[in-house]
């Protein structure tokens, strides 16, 4: 008897307690899609392709060190030439499907053209759309936000290099 | 001492004519060598003498020639150098401009004397006047019949022809003269084979220089035992100095070898202008090591200035006085071996560039410490390893000046400015 | 060969005497970096990389050199002791490197060569990786808006002067081993430029080697310019296409797509050195003309089918003809650039299946085909030297050729005999041809007088006893016998006839009988002569005579041709010939493989074909790989003669003329799409791979044979190449290959070396040719960069250097008729004509005019007739 009365006005209260802790607590989980967690600084998402400030050209110059360095060969560019004589990709996709977001075609580029963002929005509804194209990629010019990276060559040709 | 042998004539207004020149005896020893010389007496001769190259090496002249293949059955060629571009250095234009036949005669003797049956004189582009005595000079001896077929009846061919060149240093190099004689770029080979064996035309060529060439009619006139006595044992005859720089009189003058720099400088030139003190003395042309005031009792000959630690390359010798900045003259000279340098082996084609590059940096006042040893480095790293002498030639100011004046260069470097104001040698 | 030891880094080492450190150290695996250094150059010794330690014994001592030594110049000898990796070596190696990349930019990523890149890989392996220059480095700009110093030196060759580490390779290349001016090195110093001549642009044969020459990016390729990167690719074996000198060349290919093409060095053809119609000339496989899909003709159109169709339609023809007319009914004519796999299936079939003989590859020749008897006694039919005997030899005789342009990499080791050995270069041509740029004499005869050209130097030599009797081997009574014969050819009918001065008869005479070992090279202009025969018994007459005829480095060389016309020859392609050179009567052999075969008598050829069309005794015509329409040289007559044809199959890469007036057209894929093999001029068997997948629908010929036959119910049925090449291998001769892998990499040589039969001077009779009435003789050849037909000028680069087509006239001839460069003009006589723009060339002789004949645009053969001996033209100014 004693026992079924000690459960009741004690356990009750004693569990009770734990729920009206809980209850007045921040909660951990958020309200996405409306509200986005924000990502930790070297969060690899959704490439993309970056462009010189001063004129908006491209940075990337198709010389293929990040397909080279790409463990799951995702990536596919062709060059050509441009009306300035320069180098550009003329073609450049990245099956976002088959990329394992190492982030070794960051490393590897040697112009500060290809990065990984934050984006990981990304789902579609076809195998199709998961390639990116380079239009897909590459910045929006003129920029809507600064660029969040800090680049070390400002131009495409300084003269000491 | 002063010793007139070379500029026995020079004064004489009258002395490019070839009726003066005979009549003081000119072409005398060619005809006693066509008449009565075997080309191997020639040779002796001049072994006799002990002439060594007048040119900057200080090569045996007669060694020279006797390593000219007898047997060969490709054509001889005998070239004399008249490409004369090392600042500070200007004696052979004299001869070529005051004494034109002094040097025909001579080139038409070692020619016998090696068999040749062509001699070119090559001489510098921009030195138009000497060309023209020169091409002068060989018209009047053709006319005599001093030269051409059948000279004076011995049946001995020998045409003579002037080429100027395009105006580059690197051609007073042989090797490169050939090539530019030959009508390609001014650009050296390598060696072996030397010219003696394969030259000009890929046949065997005897280069000498202008000086060396003339003292060569001297020798056969008076003999080469009297040649021997002048200067010291292994430094024989008498040498064309250039006096140029901070001195009272600057000019040509002739000295038997083994005579102190100092008489040079002090009794000849008349001693350091404005009554300054003396600085720093480049004894043979600026491809030679600087030497300090004290060593200024060196006597000129080939072995004591090498002993000093200098060379007597071509006998331009080049005063400066306390004001001059020796970072500036080592940027003015680096500049024109950068300029000069003829671009077909790499440490001195991006060597002499890179210094020149390091010293304007250090002239413009952003030099920094670790600079000087760079520069050291740089030289280590052309050094010896070009094909020609251009890139050592090119090392040897720098050095010289870092070794002996290193606080002047720190100085420019701490304080953005030079230690003397005065800048010398600045036509860069 | 005398043999010396040194050691390098301790290692003994056994080496040849002449041979340079770098040499020795190089073949026995010491590795030592070189920029300058090539071993088709003589060393400079400018880069200075490969400086060494060196220390040579000098009585008991072993005495180390002042100066670190070049090694790239420095003569191996006995004793010597080098050291290539002590720490001054390395010191001064990582020195001359940091000079090297002091200026050289690092835009590597945006560079050509990166990937192959010798700096690159020589600055991994000994360089710092740290840079001490901080200095602007020095640029070229060449245009100020452009960040990218590039300019464009010739039609496929793009400079960028900033990257240039003044090896100088190119400039050597060009001017050493192509004799040619149109690449120097300007001012001088770190601002030293290469450039071609003011004005001028780098436009030679060799062009493109200039490019895989450079060490660095500095040359790089207008047509490969940013494409793909090279690890992407792969490289590929194959041989080229084009010329009878069988070039191995590498194809890059990535993603089933040819790139580029880089020689593939076989040091006993072509050294590396490949001209550029071979490197460029692979673009017509890509072309949008290709043909993808099978077409019949349905209404008079010809419209695409299906493979199976197009087979069916063809047996069914097939049987129908047989039926009517017996197997005689079926003939067939072949190209001269197919594989040798596709000639022994196409025999096989043709001879064994339907049981005709009547295949023929020469449909470039008027008159009969066969070489004459004397001819053949003679053996002049053969090629007895080899590409690598033209070094040894002293002089060259080149009669009748634009070697050039027919066969550019027999025309190198001609200019490298002259560079090497000093070999006197006599050129006799009836126009100027481009090797005169290094010949010691060059003469032009009249046109078509090769006859008393030859006989006449035979005559005078023998006349005025010139040759040495010893080694001519010629009685006094047969030259006695022969000037009888020969009468009419004196010294001044001779002169007047070919139009060279007597004077220059008697040189000509004269160092023939003087060199030690002379070549007679006759080319195109011999082969399709009208008198052919008597041209190469006089040629011979003149080997005899001269002492000439049999020696290591001595002969006579006919050229000309395409890639595989010695295959053609050998595989069969003959009406009176079985494969591998066999005649019908040793026929036992092959008919235990191929089963009954018709040997009684031999078919029909080219002329004989074509005269039975028009009597309607051939009704089924086979052109594979022929476009005969443009080719024979009588186009109306062609014409009329294949519209005959009940029915005719034309198997080809591209629609040509002739396959638009086929019946079937089959789409054949090219040597890029399956593995085969070609025989060059001088016998020698390579093979080539398969590359890329077959474009279209399209089959090799061999396949789509293999294909029918199975329809015909004949017990072959190829699935590879490499099957076909397993059946015919025990005919080569040699036990060791079986398998196409088993071919060695510098291909199958025949041992067989026969010399010529002495058999006495033949006097040669000279046959008045026939012509028209007309004022010029019409001359055809290869164009600039062009070869043949079809395939180079469906190549873009090479359309760059030479793109339109062209009728060159005399400079007085133009002057008269105020004729200025670039005008219309108009060639014609009774058989047609030709429209094409004036180019003046001052040293063609007056009567004569050139017209390349590789151009669609203009067919040459409009203005031929088959009746007329010679082809004379008059020129209208349009």
């Amino acid at each position: 008897m004693f026992k079924v009365l000690k459960e009741v006005f004690i356990a009750i209260p004693v569990g009770l307690y734990t729920t009206l802790k809980n209850f007045f607590r921040k909660p951990v989980t958020i309200q996405y899609p409306r509200i986005k967690t924000p990502m930790y600084p070297r969060y690899r998402g959704l490439h993309f392709l970056e462009r010189y400030d001063h004129d908006g050209a491209e940075r990337c110059v198709c010389c293929g060190l990040c397909a080279a360095a790409c463990p799951a060969d995702c990536i596919y560019m062709e060059g050509a030439e441009n009306e300035k004589g320069e180098r550009y990709a003329k073609i450049y996709e990245i099956n976002e499907l088959r990329c394992i977001f190492c982030g070794y075609c960051e490393e590897a580029c040697p112009e500060e053209a290809i990065f990984l963002g934050k984006e990981y929005e990304f789902s579609s509804d076809h195998r199709d759309k998961f390639i990116y194209t380079k239009e897909d990629l590459l910045v929006p010019w003129p920029r809507k936000k600064p660029s969040p990276i800090k680049f070390i060559r400002k131009t495409k040709r300084p003269d000491v290099y | 001492m002063e010793k007139k042998v070379l500029f026995a004539n020079i004064d004489d207004p009258k002395q490019p004519e070839i009726d003066t020149y005979i009549s003081k005896g000119g072409y005398k020893s060619l005809e006693k060598v066509l008449k009565e010389m075997k080309p191997e007496d020639v040779i002796e001769e001049v072994k006799k003498s002990g002439i060594r190259g007048r040119g900057g090496a200080g090569f045996p002249a007669g060694m020279k020639w006797s390593f000219v293949p007898k047997d060969s059955p490709k054509p001889k060629y005998l070239v004399c150098n008249g490409d004369e571009s090392e600042p500070g250095t200007c004696k052979d234009r004299v001869l070529m401009e005051h004494d034109p036949h002094l040097v025909v005669e001579g080139m038409a003797i070692s020619a016998y004397a090696i068999g040749a049956g062509h001699a070119f004189i090559y001489i510098r582009g921009e030195f138009d006047y000497p060309a023209s005595q020169m091409r002068k000079a060989i018209d009047q001896a053709y006319e005599k019949g001093y030269l051409g077929k059948n000279i004076l009846g011995t049946g001995y061919n020998l045409e003579m022809i002037v080429h100027t060149g395009g105006g580059a240093y690197i051609c007073g190099e042989e090797t490169a003269l050939l090539n530019s004689l030959e009508g390609k770029p001014g650009q050296t080979r390598i060696r072996p084979p030397f010219p003696a064996v394969e030259g000009l035309y890929a046949s065997p060529t005897v280069v000498n220089n202008v000086e060396t060439l003339s003292n060569v009619s001297l020798i056969i006139k008076n003999g080469g035992q009297w040649f021997s006595k002048i200067g010291t044992e292994k430094s024989t005859g008498t040498r064309i100095f250039c006096l140029s720089g901070h001195v009272k009189n600057p000019g040509n003058y002739e000295l038997e070898l083994g005579t102190p720099l100092s008489y040079l400088i002090n009794d000849l030139g008349g001693g350091v202008i404005d009554g300054k003190k003396l600085k720093a003395i480049i004894p043979g042309g600026s491809s030679t090591p600087i030497l300090k005031p004290e060593q200024i009792d060196t006597p000129l000959d080939f072995e004591s200035v090498a002993q000093a630690g200098s060379m007597l390359g071509s006998g331009g010798v080049i005063v400066m006085h306390e004001d001059t900045d020796m970072v500036w003259v080592a940027r003015t000279l680096a500049h024109f071996y950068m300029h000069e340098s003829c671009g077909e082996c790499t440490p001195c084609r991006q060597g002499t560039k890179w210094i020149y590059d390091t010293l304007t940096r250090i002239t413009a006042g952003e030099g920094k410490m670790d600079d000087i040893d760079l520069l050291l480095d740089l030289c280590d790293n052309i050094d010896g390893k070009t094909i020609c002498p251009l890139g050592d030639a090119a090392v040897i100011p720098i050095r010289s000046t870092i070794e002996l004046f290193r606080p002047e260069y720190e100085h420019y470097i701490k304080n953005g400015k030079p230690l003397v104001e005065n800048k010398f040698m600045s036509f860069v | 060969m005398d043999k010396i030891k040194l050691k390098i880094d301790g290692r003994e080492i056994q080496t040849e005497k002449g041979k340079t450190v770098l040499e020795a150290a190089l073949e026995n695996g010491i590795d030592i970096p070189v920029f300058c250094y090539h071993p088709c150059l003589k060393s400079i010794g400018a880069c200075r990389i490969c400086l060494v330690e060196i220390a040579s014994p000098r009585g008991d001592q072993i005495v180390p050199w002042p100066k670190l030594a070049v090694s790239c110049a420095t003569a191996a000898t006995e004793g010597m002791e080098v050291q290539t990796h002590s720490e001054k070596v390395v010191k001064a190696r990582q020195g001359v490197l940091e000079f090297i990349l002091a200026n050289h930019p690092l835009d590597c990523p945006t560079c050509d060569k990166g990937g192959e890149c010798p700096l690159q890989d020589t600055t991994f392996k000994y360089g710092l990786d740290f840079s001490r220059f901080e200095e602007r480095k020095r640029r070229f700009i060449t245009d100020e808006n452009s960040t990218f110093d590039d300019l464009q030196i010739g039609p496929e060759v793009i400079r960028n002067q900033n990257r240039c580490i003044h090896c100088y390779r190119c400039t050597r290349l060009v001017q050493e081993r192509f004799f040619e001016q149109d690449l120097g090195h300007y001012q001088r110093g770190a601002f030293t430029e290469i450039l071609p001549p003011p004005g001028g642009e780098i436009r030679n044969l060799y062009s493109g080697n200039v490019v895989e020459y450079c060490p660095v990016g500095a040359l790089t390729n207008r047509d490969w310019r940013y494409k793909v990167r090279v690890w992407k690719t792969e490289e590929i074996p194959t041989i080229c296409r084009y010329c009878s000198d069988g070039c191995n060349l590498h194809v890059s290919v990535f993603r089933n797509k040819i790139y580029r093409i880089q020689a593939n060095t076989n040091w006993s053809i072509d050294e590396g050195l490949p001209c550029d119609i071979g490197r460029y000339g692979y673009q017509f496989a890509h072309h949008d003309d290709r043909l993808t899909r099978p077409m019949i003709r349905k209404d008079d159109e010809l419209v695409e089918c299906s493979w199976n169709e197009a087979l069916t339609v063809i047996k069914n023809k097939i049987d129908q003809t047989v039926k009517s007319l017996g197997s005689s009914g079926v003939a067939c004519l072949v190209g001269e650039s197919l594989s040798n796999e596709d000639y022994y299936t196409i025999g096989r079939f043709f001879r064994s299946v339907i049981g005709t003989n009547s295949i023929d590859h020469r449909i470039y020749r008027k008159k009969k085909l066969s070489f004459g008897e004397d001819v053949v006694k003679r053996e002049l039919c053969w090629n007895k030297l080899d590409i690598a005997d033209l070094e040894k030899a002293d002089q060259f005789f080149i009669l009748g050729s634009d070697l050039h342009a027919e066969n550019p990499i027999t025309a190198l080791r001609v200019l490298k005999a002259k560079r090497f050995s000093d070999a006197r270069i006599m050129l006799l041509n009836p126009r100027p041809t481009h090797l005169n740029r290094a010949a010691d004499e060059e003469h032009i005869y009249s046109a078509y007088s090769e006859v008393f050209l030859l006989q006449g130097l035979v005559r005078l030599i023998v006349e005025k006893k010139m040759y040495d009797p010893d080694k001519a081997n010629i009685k006094d009574d047969e030259a006695k016998a022969f000037l009888k014969e020969t009468a009419d050819f004196d010294f001044k009918t001779v002169s007047e006839k070919t139009g060279i001065a007597p004077v220059d008869l008697e040189t000509i005479a004269r160092s023939l009988c003087e060199a030690e070992n002379t070549i007679f090279i006759s080319g195109e202009n011999v082969r399709i002569h009208y008198q052919r025969d008597p041209i190469l018994i006089s040629l011979y007459n003149l080997a005899k005579l001269t002492g000439n005829l049999n020696g290591d480095a001595s002969g006579i060389l006919m050229l000309g041709g395409e890639s595989n016309s010695k295959g053609c020859y050998l595989f069969g392609m003959r009406p009176d010939r079985l494969p591998y050179d066999k005649p019908f009567e040793q026929a036992e052999e092959l008919k235990s493989s191929w089963g009954e075969i018709a040997t009684d008598k031999p078919g029909y050829d080219t002329i004989d074909i074509l005269q039975k069309i028009n009597d309607e005794k051939i009704e089924c015509g086979f052109l594979l790989g022929l476009d005969a329409a443009d080719h024979y040289p009588d186009s109306e007559y062609i014409n009329n003669t294949l519209s005959k044809l009940d029915f005719m199959v034309v198997a080809d890469l591209f629609l040509t003329d002739t396959a638009r007036l086929a019946d079937v057209v089959l789409p054949i894929s090219s040597h890029f799409e399956s593995d085969g093999t070609f025989v060059n001029w001088e016998g020698v068997l390579q093979k080539f791979s398969k590359s890329i997948k077959n474009i279209g629908e399209s089959m090799p010929l061999w396949e789509i044979f293999s294909k029918l036959s199975t329809m015909f119910d004949a017990d072959f049925n190829f699935k590879t190449a490499d099957d076909i090449f397993r059946h015919f291998a025990p005919m080569l001769g040699q036990e060791s290959v079986s398998r196409m892998a088993a071919i060695p990499k510098d291909g199958l040589r025949s041992e067989k070396k026969i010399d010529y039969p002495d058999l006495g001077l033949m006097a040669v009779k000279y046959r008045k040719p026939s012509h028209e009435d007309l004022p010029l003789t019409a001359l055809s050849g290869n164009g600039d960069h062009h070869f043949s037909r079809n395939f180079s000028t469906r190549c873009e680069s090479l359309n760059n250097f030479l793109a339109d087509p062209y009728i060159a006239i005399n400079d007085k001839l133009a002057e008269d008729m105020t004729i200025s460069e670039g005008d219309l003009i108009k060639l014609e006589n009774s058989s047609g004509k030709i429209v094409a723009k004036a180019l003046i060339w001052q040293n063609l002789p007056e009567d004569v005019v050139f017209v390349p004949d590789n151009f669609i645009e203009v067919k040459v053969s409009m203005i031929r007739s088959k009746d007329n001996d010679i082809d004379k033209v008059k020129m209208v100014k349009m």
